[in-house]
C-alpha cells in the first residue's frame, strides 16, 4: 500500500515540534526516516499509524485518509511496549486472530527467527531490554501486515543480533514486498534496507533531504555507490548538527 | 519431591555441592528468623501471666493470657463460639460483597468517562468527608436494628478504598500500552478485556485488601451497636457482666480472623499477579 504525507506538521501546546514534512511510499518501497533526536520521527510514525490525528496537513494510505487506526498497519514502537501479565508467546499473539493453535503455530515459529524459542513462557519482567524489543518485532511482524512502521526497531540490539534481524526483514519483503517506513539513526542500516532516505533536521523537524538509494536488495555492503552515498549523508547529517548549535548560540 | 521430578534433574542437583549447602543452611536461617520474632511476644506474654499469677494486679480486671484462652477454650465446647465466629463472618462478608460490587460499577463508570466523572466523582468525594459511622442513627432509623442497617454500615466502610483504588487503578493504566492495543484496532470493550482490566488489577486487589481492614472495623462498630449473637456483641457483654476475659477473648478472635481474612486475599493477590515487576519476587 502507498503512503503519503503531504504538509504534515504538530504543534504541543503551540510549540512546534515539525513542520511542513511531505514524502512519498509506493506500494513495496522501504523508506528510512534519518535525523537527529527530537526532530519529530517518532511524531510523523504515530500520525501514518493513526495513533494521533491532531496534525496538519494530509496523510493518505492507498490513497484514503487516515483518521483513526486501521488493523492493517504493523507498528514497532520505539520501547517493546509488552503487556506484563502476558507471556512472550501471549504477547506475540497479541495482534493475532483465528484459531489458538494456529496463533501459536505462527508465533512459534516467528519466536524461533528471533531466537526466542526458549523464553516462550517468560514474562516481560523476565527479559533483557534486547529480548523485550525482539519480543516487540515478533509481535509486529507476525500478523504480516501490508504495511510496516519501525521506530528504532534495532536500536536496543547487539551488532549480530541486529543484522541478523535486518536479514529477517529483508526476507519477509522479498516474500510479500509490505511498505515500511523504518526510523533509524544506523546510516548502514538505512542503506541496507531502505529504498530512499528522508532526511529531517533540526528543531522544529524540517524535511532536509530526501535520497534515493538505487541498487537492488541484497546490497553488498562494499558496494561503492553506498560508500558515496554514506559520505553524502553523513555531510548533510553534520551540516544539520552545525546548524542546530548555530539556532543554539 | 524426588517422585515428581526427572531422575536425571535430581542426579544433576545432588552432583552440586554449592546448591545443596545453601538449602541446609536456608531451613535453619528460617527457623532463626521466626524464632527471633516470636521471642519477644513470647516474653511478653510470661511477664503478664506472672504478674497475674503472683497478684502484681487485680485479676479481676486484667485475666491471665491462660484464662483467656480458656474462656475461647470453653466457648469452643459449648458450640457458642461458632455462632459468633459465623454471624460476624457472614456480616463482613456480605458488606464486604455489596461494597466490593457499587464500587467496582460507580468506579469504572467514573474512571472511564469524563462526564460521569464531573458528575458523580464530587459528590462521592464529598460523602468520604463524612466520617462513616455519622450514619448510623440513619440507618437505624430507616433499617431498623437488625442485619441490613449492619451490612449498609460494612458495605460503607469497603466500598470507599475500592472506589478509589478502581478509579485510580484505571485511570493510571499506561496510555503506551492503550496505544498498543489501538495500533491494532481493537473495540472499546476489548480494550477493556484485553488491557484496562489486567493493568488495573494490582491497584483494585490493593483496595480490597484495605477495604477487607476497613470493613473488620465497621463489624466491631456495627455489632457494638446493637446485636445479640458475634464476637462484638461479645465485647458488650464482657462489658455488662464485667469479664475481662471474654472481651480479650473477642479481640484475640477478631485479630486472628482479620488476619486470616487478609491472608487469602494476600495469597491471591501473589497468585493473580505474579507477572508484576516489583521489588519482592
Ligand atoms: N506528547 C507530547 N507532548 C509534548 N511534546 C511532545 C510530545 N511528543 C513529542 N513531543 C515533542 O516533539 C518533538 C519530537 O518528538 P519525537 O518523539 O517525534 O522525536 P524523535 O525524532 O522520535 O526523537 P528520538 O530520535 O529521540 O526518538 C520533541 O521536541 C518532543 O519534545
Ligand atoms: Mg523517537
Amino acid at each position: 500500500m502507498s503512503i503519503q504525507v503531504e504538509r504534515f506538521g504538530r504543534s504541543f501546546d503551540g510549540v512546534t515540534a515539525v513542520e511542513d514534512i511531505s514524502f512519498q511510499a509506493e506500494p513495496g518501497e522501504i523508506i528510512g526516516l534519518l535525523g537527529t533526536s527530537g526532530c519529530g520521527k517518532s511524531t510523523i510514525l504515530r500520525g501514518v499509524a493513526g495513533l494521533d490525528t491532531d496534525y496538519e496537513g494530509t496523510i493518505r494510505i492507498s490513497g484514503k485518509e487516515v483518521n483513526g487506526p486501521s488493523g492493517e498497519l504493523g507498528i514497532i514502537f520505539q520501547e517493546p511496549r509488552l503487556m506484563p501479565w502476558l507471556t512472550v508467546l501471549d504477547n506475540v499473539c497479541f495482534g493475532l486472530e483465528g484459531p489458538k493453535e494456529e496463533q501459536k503455530e505462527k508465533a512459534l515459529e516467528i519466536l524461533k527467527v528471533v531466537g526466542l524459542e526458549d523464553f516462550t513462557g517468560h514474562y516481560p519482567k523476565q527479559l533483557s531490554g534486547g529480548m523485550a524489543q525482539r519480543t516487540a518485532i515478533a509481535r509486529a511482524l507476525v500478523t504480516e501486515p501490508s504495511t510496516l512502521l519501525l521506530d528504532e526497531p534495532f536500536s536496543a540490539l547487539d551488532a549480530f543480533t541486529k543484522l541478523q534481524l535486518q536479514d529477517m526483514v529483508l526476507e519477509l519483503w522479498e516474500r510479500y514486498s509490505p511498505t515500511m517506513i523504518i526510523v533509524t539513526h544506523d546510516i548502514d542500516e538505512a542503506l541496507t534496507l531502505c529504498d530512499r532516505i528522508v532526511i529531517l533536521k533540526g528543531q522544529p523537524g524540517e524535511l532536509h533531504d530526501n535520497v534515493k538509494v538505487t541498487p537492488a536488495k541484497p546490497r553488498r555492503k562494499s558496494d561503492p555507490k553506498l560508500a558515496e552515498l554514506k559520505e553524502y549523508i553523513l555531510e548533510s547529517l553534520d551540516m544539520t548538527r552545525n546548524a542546530q548549535k548555530e539556532v543554539r548560540a | 519431591m524426588a517422585v515428581t521430578h526427572d531422575t536425571t534433574a535430581d542426579r544433576a542437583l545432588a552432583e552440586v555441592p554449592g546448591r545443596i549447602k545453601k538449602e541446609q543452611r536456608a531451613l535453619p536461617s528460617f527457623l532463626k528468623t521466626t524464632g527471633l520474632a516470636l521471642l519477644f511476644p513470647m516474653l511478653l506474654l510470661l511477664i503478664w501471666e506472672g504478674t497475674v499469677r503472683f497478684e502484681l494486679v487485680a485479676g479481676h480486671l486484667l485475666p491471665a493470657p491462660s484464662e483467656v484462652v480458656g474462656t475461647i477454650g470453653a466457648m469452643a465446647a459449648d458450640g457458642s463460639l461458632w455462632g459468633h465466629i459465623g454471624i460476624t463472618l457472614y456480616r463482613l462478608l456480605w458488606g464486604f460483597f455489596w461494597g466490593t460490587l457499587a464500587a467496582v460499577i460507580l468506579g469504572s463508570i467514573v474512571a472511564m468517562s469524563r462526564n460521569a466523572e464531573t458528575m458523580f466523582d464530587p459528590l462521592i468525594q464529598a460523602f468520604r468527608a463524612i466520617p462513616s459511622l455519622a450514619w448510623v442513627p440513619l440507618f437505624i432509623l430507616w433499617l431498623g436494628i437488625g442485619e441490613p442497617s449492619k451490612v449498609t454500615l460494612i458495605a460503607l466502610g469497603v466500598f470507599f478504598p475500592v472506589y478509589l483504588n478502581v478509579v485510580g487503578g484505571i485511570q493510571s493504566v499506561d496510555r503506551k500500552l492503550i496505544e498498543v492495543g489501538k495500533a491494532y484496532s481493537l473495540s472499546q470493550f476489548q480494550l477493556v478485556r484485553r488491557i484496562i482490566l489486567p493493568a488495573s488489577l494490582p491497584s483494585f486487589i490493593t483496595g480490597l485488601r484495605s477495604g477487607l481492614g476497613l470493613g473488620w472495623m465497621f463489624v466491631v462498630a456495627a455489632e457494638l451497636l446493637g446485636a445479640s449473637q458475634g464476637l462484638g456483641y461479645l465485647l458488650v457483654l464482657g462489658q455488662n457482666t464485667l469479664a475481662p476475659n471474654v472481651i480479650l477473648a473477642s479481640i484475640v478472635l477478631f485479630a486472628i480472623m482479620g488476619k486470616l481474612t487478609d491472608y487469602a486475599l494476600k495469597k491471591i493477590q501473589t497468585r493473580a499477579l505474579h507477572w508484576q515487576d516489583s521489588l519482592k519476587t
